[in-house]
């Protein structure tokens, strides 16, 4: 099958099952996301968006506010790539990529007071390198999770005795739409919420289908440090540009 | 030329006489009456009758008043003659097919109906309001049956495909899935079209959207003096122009989205950024000077709007939402229709909309417990 049509099935595929499962209140924008996926399938690239999934997150010990409540783990991403199927060479698996979680929550500062708004957001970037580029002047690996981000930004008064900095990026493999849902159920929603939903072999095959696109290439180019020989990586994917902190 | 309505009911007082004084008011409809009849005489009647009519309005229970002022009743409700006629339009597709309405003074009608029996009708109203709830005064009612009408001869002499009913340049961007629904439902009766496309399509949120969400979208109050040209002008091409599309106005969803990647932004996506930004964005690439962002209601975090709240129509995000209940059978291309936290921490209302769904529950009671212990609620 065609990878455009692959991906978007597991689009579709994924909206079913977070439909049969309650995990998520509302799947459509992973709906609206195949489709698009499918109807664009005559494109060099394959790509697609999915606007703003929400998932209700489980109240853990040891999050700050401690009575924060009300929390809201959201997924935005646009992303595309290569529709071809590199056999010789261990390719970027993509072109492009904006991956945002938005974290809304709710506290009550004490009993004279209404709730207030709490907000927080990481995302995973894509480092564009370009050939006028010196090295960047801090670490930029090509797959960095970091957070932070440009809506934090106008609410610096409200993050008190917080200091919140660019850095550390933290290398991450990239992220597609499936894992990045898989991300916040794992993270985010406690094993007796989701165990049924991470058992479910429909789940489980779009799972590795996205990791084996996603992961593979980006591991292989990882490895390939120790054995380079063993692998054959597009001097584009290099792992020093994976990870700038090999020597 | 008015439109001619049947309406039958065994009652004709004070209230059945306001109707149609009322549905009559402008001309354009005229309301021909008439007492029920024995099964077979009635069936009769409207077969050799129906070419020259429009519509039909029937009352549910007819059968509570003697219809000649002795001894007859008519043994039947109005929901099985409806079934009947229905069916006869199945038999017999040159014979016309046309919107059935369904008037009843009973209180608890909506109970006694079957979903199998709601299907049977494009509209079904309480008699107790009309003229006076808001959604059944008489200009608003007179436009859905116009509507209606309108649809269904619309219909009637479309060719019977996608490309020819929806009338979208590029059928590419509709869900597949509606797509081939939609050349299903192509098949059946006139009504069995109608009813799908209107109820389904355009009365909940879809691919199409209404006037109200797409100022959510677009970040937009819909009081901005350039609100009328940016919708008008700059969206012509993202407005709905297929069946059913006169009346009630609404946008392609998808077209609007590639609108934006194209003339407005590629890289700053609609749905993740304030209000404010899109339309800074908007007044950036357009030239526009007259458009004001709308901003968050009541106990709203996000001014990323999307949706709007079923009760209180203002714009809210999804995450400041409760997803209603008895959605968990939508269609993939059917969008979910929320409330605002507000409506849902006020408990006075007793609608059924304000039920929101199961998997919402568990949130709900959490926010209810904070907003309980904050002393200043309500005025927020």
């Amino acid at each position: 099958m065609d990878r455009s049509k692959e991906i978007a099935t597991d689009l579709i595929r994924l909206a079913t099952v977070l439909r049969t499962y309650p995990v998520c209140s509302d799947p459509y924008p992973l709906d609206a996301a195949g489709n698009y996926c499918l109807s664009n399938s005559n494109r060099p690239h394959w790509s697609y968006k999915v606007g703003k999934i929400s998932f209700d997150a489980d109240l853990v010990n040891g999050r700050i506010p401690f009575r924060c409540t009300d929390i809201k783990v959201s997924l935005s991403i646009e992303i595309s790539g290569s529709r071809d199927e590199q056999n010789e060479t261990t390719i970027n698996p993509l072109n492009s990529l904006q991956f945002d979680i938005e974290i809304e929550g709710r506290v009550s500062p004490g009993e004279e007071n209404d709730p207030i708004d709490l907000f927080s957001s990481w995302h995973l970037d894509r480092h564009i390198y370009s050939l006028k580029d010196n090295a960047p002047n801090y670490s930029h690996p090509l797959y960095h999770l970091a957070f932070g981000g440009v809506k934090m930004e106008p609410m610096e008064k409200d993050y008190g005795r917080s200091i919140i900095l660019p850095a550390p990026r933290i290398i991450h493999p990239p992220m597609d739409a499936v894992l990045g849902i898989d991300f916040i159920l794992q993270n985010y929603k406690n094993k007796h919420s989701i165990k049924k939903v991470i058992e479910d072999s429909d789940y489980r095959k779009i799972v590795k289908n996205s990791q084996a696109r996603l992961w593979k290439p980006f591991f292989e180019s990882i490895y390939s440090h120790w054995n380079p020989s063993g692998f054959n990586i597009h001097n584009e994917f290099s792992p020093k540009m994976i990870l700038p902190f090999y020597l | 030329m008015p439109y001619k309505i049947l309406y039958i009911d065994d009652t004709q007082e004070e209230l059945e006489k306001g109707t149609i004084n009322g549905l009559e008011q402008g001309g354009e409809i005229s309301i021909i009456f008439s007492k029920p009849n024995f099964w077979e005489t009635q069936l009769d009647q409207i077969k050799s009758t129906i070419k020259d009519f429009d519509a039909i309005i029937l009352d549910l229970r007819l059968n509570e008043k003697s219809f000649d002022g002795g001894a007859n009743f008519a043994k039947y409700r109005g929901s099985s003659l409806a079934q009947e006629l229905r069916t006869l339009s199945k038999e017999s597709p040159t014979l016309k097919d046309y919107p059935i309405i369904l008037v009843s003074a009973d209180q608890y009608m909506e109970e006694s109906l079957d979903q199998t029996s709601h299907d049977l009708f494009d509209l079904i109203i309480k008699k107790s309001h009309i003229g006076i709830k808001k959604n059944c005064l008489y200009p608003e009612l007179q436009s859905r049956i116009k509507w209606l009408i309108q649809g269904y001869n619309n219909l009637f002499q479309a060719e019977k495909t996608p490309a020819a009913t929806l009338n979208i340049e590029n059928l590419g961007l509709i869900d597949f899935r509606f797509i081939e629904e939609w050349k299903t439902q192509l098949t059946k009766p006139i009504h069995v079209m109608a009813g799908f496309f209107t109820k389904k399509v355009i009365d909940k949120p879809s691919f199409l959207i209404n006037e109200l969400t797409l100022s959510a979208r677009l970040g937009v109050r819909l009081d901005s003096k350039d609100w009328v040209v940016l919708k008008d002008k700059y969206l012509i091409d993202c407005k709905y122009k297929g069946i059913f599309s006169d009346t009630y106005d609404r946008w392609i969803m998808p077209a609007i989205s590639q609108w934006w990647e194209e003339k407005i932004s590629n890289n700053e996506s609609l749905r993740v950024i304030s209000s404010s930004r899109r339309v800074e964005l908007l007044k950036d690439t357009l030239g526009l000077k007259s458009l004001t962002p709308l901003e968050k209601q009541g106990k709203s975090r996000s001014d990323s709007f999307w949706v709007i709240c079923k009760a209180r129509g203002y714009a809210i995000d999804t995450t400041d939402g409760f997803t209603l209940a008895k959605q968990e059978h939508i269609f993939p291309w059917q969008e979910r229709e929320y409330i605002s936290i507000d409506e849902a921490l006020d408990q006075s209302i007793e609608e059924n909309w304000n039920l929101v769904a199961p998997i919402e529950k568990d949130r709900l009671r959490s926010l209810q417990e904070i907003y309980k212990k904050s002393k200043t609620r309500g005025q927020k």
